[in-house]
């Protein structure tokens, strides 16, 4: 058919070039931003930032609107900013929002885990939390405490799913954290009554 | 006519588009027992009708009674149809139990990761077999952008009015194999799926679940104007190819470009559905060559992997030549497959309990923790209203620890706040004062006197070097400056085109005139 001109090919290699270079663009590699929380099951980041399509479908499948996609909008409220590769990732905000481990629902497996397409985050039993879920661990700033300033509080304690083993109480209801056992849910960063809250979840490095 | 049904199709698939991520919130309601709460509280406003609709649509065919109460809304029945709707359409949802996945969504990520599981595996076979059988059938009924590029080129109409230059660019087909190559090249080396930042229907799926986050959010706290700032990079793109669409190229991303397209195409080598013509009735017209949208050539049978069955040139075909169709044998072995395809029953059965504290402090407490450092110190900021109203009290708590020792910062910390006005002036509206420190806290009260843009500034008189810190802080809706920019910049463009539109008009009435 027609003959392929320097013209044609420069026009036809500029519109290429430009489709790959937005997408390239929007793909860098994440921003130094770590300590998002992801959602029960994750694969560890690499990993999860590769398998993961940014479908939302475990936002959606959440019951309790813990898992939240990462955009601006959705992080400006805790200065957390997404990198390029983080954008429209799931994550969960436990203050905002903690991940109650699909307790109180019925299914064998934690939903978000359940609906993934691609397997980013691993397929989980509900009865497999305390040995596969490590979202993050909780982390206790005793200054800001009331119960490490001689005023009694242990709301995290009642708010903690697994008291006894990640979190025991101490003298005058002081939580006492074995991160062997945290799985990171951040139900006690939630339920802390100051502001800023004494206890927050990180993640692991 | 094939037209009506593909149309109603895509229009199904856009529909879908559009309502999973409202679904999916309504369902999030609907766990926390929220529903009514929430109902009669946004009563007017925009999410509140979009609530409503929802709880109507989904409602529809139920009693309104459970557990033998009438009028209780039926939440377990409900629960199990929002389960039902799950995900972004068409990217990847899970619709009736059954996991779909694009399969550009599934082979990017299992290149990045560099292993497939068989999760995705599940979710991409259905596609797939599709694809193969009957060819690029999704980018013609399924994909929503097909429906709305459509639309936006309609505009070319206007363009043509206004007596502007209508181009027609052509590009080369074989431009978007390059493109997926190159992506698939950079996924595999980078370890990062790339498609879906220029993919426009997982675009279009995500600021839709974007749009009804933010619109929600912001609703559970009281703010119902339009959620500006749900669009994300995204969305840049997607008004980028609408507009060369428009004025440049029409068609020319389906046909020329589109990384889904190339995949689908590609894989559609020996499909069995394909454009027959009947050589007998054919009168070599050419309508059909001008009509294609995918820029082929149906009159000489060049059709091939690239056709997506849309079915426009079949009906605009005069003399009836041409059809799309299977030979008979192809036909018996699709039937056979379809009903080993036959979905299988799946049981639902939910009960579920919120978990603690969810009533309580829902919608959810405003919350707003905003870090940052200066110095050794980390600096930790709360408002309590995280966004409050003009003329209510706010409480903001300043937490300043050396994150290294865990030592709170013993000197004083005084705030200010500045109203911020368009283009970088300020205003202070509250002097710079010390907050009554409590267990390691500096505690501040600050009123925001009218709705804006306010930044809330920390002194730290005793650091070395810089010493200030600026939080921002929205009060009420007040929108961003540039927001305001753009709108008037798009009133002004449309009086322009309307101004131009009336001149030509009245000129053409007037060359009319002469002539008569």
């Amino acid at each position: 058919m027609s003959e392929l001109t320097r013209r044609e090919f420069l026009k036809n290699a500029a519109a290429t070039g430009a489709a790959l270079a937005a997408g390239t663009a929007l793909l860098r590699p994440a921003a130094a931003e770590t300590g998002v929380i992801r959602p029960p099951g994750a694969l560890e980041k690499d990993e999860f930032l590769s398998r993961c399509i940014r479908c939302g479908r475990c936002g959606d499948a959440c019951p309790s609107q813990a898992i939240m996609m990462f955009t601006e909008a959705n992080g400006e409220k805790f200065s957390l900013k997404p990198g390029p590769g983080d954008d429209g990732t799931p994550i969960v905000l436990p203050r905002q929002q903690a991940c109650n481990l699909c307790q109180k629902v019925s299914g064998d497996y934690l939903r978000c885990t359940e609906v993934c397409p691609t397997g980013a985050l691993a397929k989980l039993l509900k009865t497999e939390v305390t040995t596969k879920v490590r979202m993050g661990r909780a982390r206790l700033d005793k200054n800001l405490c009331y119960s490490y300033n001689n005023k009694t509080c242990g709301v995290c304690i009642r708010a903690c799913p697994f008291p006894g083993t990640a979190m025991k109480t101490g003298q005058g209801e002081r939580p006492i954290f074995d991160s062997n056992f945290c799985v990171g849910c951040g139900l006690c960063e939630r339920s802390c009554i100051r502001y800023p809250q004494a206890i927050m979840v990180v993640a692991d490095a | 006519m094939i037209w009506p049904w593909r149309r109603a199709v895509q229009a199904l698939v856009l529909a879908s588009v559009v309502l999973f991520p409202f679904i999916a919130r309504y369902g999030h309601y609907l766990w926390a027992r929220q529903t009514e709460k929430m109902l009669s509280l946004w009563e007017g406003s925009a999410a509140g009708l979009i609530l409503r609709g929802t709880d109507a649509l989904m409602r529809a065919g139920l009693p309104m009674e459970e557990s033998g109460v009438a009028g209780r809304r039926p939440r377990k029945a409900l629960l199990a149809r929002a389960d039902n709707f799950v995900g972004s359409v068409p990217w990847s949802a899970r619709v009736f139990g059954v996991s779909l996945t694009d399969l550009l969504a599934a082979s990017e990520s299992a290149l990045a990761a560099g292993s497939l599981l068989s999760v995705l595996a599940v979710g991409a076979i259905i596609p797939l077999i599709a694809t193969v059988l009957l060819g690029r059938v999704y980018c013609g009924w399924i994909c929503p952008v097909g429906i709305l590029l459509p639309l936006i080129r309609r505009l070319r109409a206007l363009v043509a009015f206004l007596e502007l230059p209508v181009r027609d660019v052509r590009f080369s087909k074989k431009n978007k194999y390059a493109l997926l190559g190159a992506a698939a090249a950079i996924t595999a080396a980078g370890g990062l799926p790339m498609l879906h930042h220029i993919y426009p229907p997982a675009i279009l799926s995500r600021e839709c679940h974007s749009f009804a986050t933010v619109l929600f959010d912001r609703a559970e706290s009281g703010l119902f104007g339009f959620p500006w700032g749900f669009a994300t990079g995204g969305m840049l793109f997607l008004g980028l190819v609408a507009l060369v669409e428009v004025a440049l190229a029409p068609g020319f991303w389906c046909a020329s470009l589109c990384p889904g397209g190339a995949l689908y195409s590609a894989l559609s080598r020996w499909k069995l559905l394909r454009v027959k013509r009947a050589k007998s009735a054919c009168i070599d017209c050419v309508i059909c060559d001008q009509k294609c949208p995918m820029q082929l050539q149906p009159m000489t049978d060049k059709t091939g992997a690239e056709c997506d069955a849309c079915g426009v040139c079949v009906d605009a075909c005069p003399t009836r030549a041409l059809s799309i169709r299977f030979s008979r044998t192809d036909a018996a072995l699709l039937i056979l497959f379809a009903l080993l395809l036959a979905p299988p029953a799946r049981a639902h059965h939910i009960i579920g309990i919120p978990h603690y504290a969810y009533d309580k402090s829902f919608p959810q407490a405003p919350v707003l923790r905003l870090r940052d450092k200066i110095g050794p110190y980390e600096v930790t900021l709360t408002a309590y209203p995280g966004n409050p109203k003009p003329g209510e009290k706010s409480e903001i708590h300043v937490y300043v620890a050396d994150p290294a020792t865990n030592a709170p910062y013993e000197k004083p910390v005084l705030l200010e706040a500045h109203r911020l006005r368009i283009f970088g002036f300020q205003e202070k509206i509250a002097d710079a004062g010390e907050g009554l420190v409590d267990m390691g806290l500096h505690k501040f009260q600050v009123f925001y006197p009218v709705e804006a843009n306010y930044e809330v500034v920390l002194v730290l008189p005793g650091l070395d070097g810089t010493s200030t810190l600026r939080f921002p802080m929205v009060i009420g809706e007040p929108g961003s400056p540039w927001r305001d920019v753009a709108l008037f910049g798009g009133g002004f463009l449309a009086l322009v085109v309307a101004v131009r539109a009336v001149k030509i008009k009245r000129a053409r009435a007037a060359a009319r005139e002469r002539i008569a």
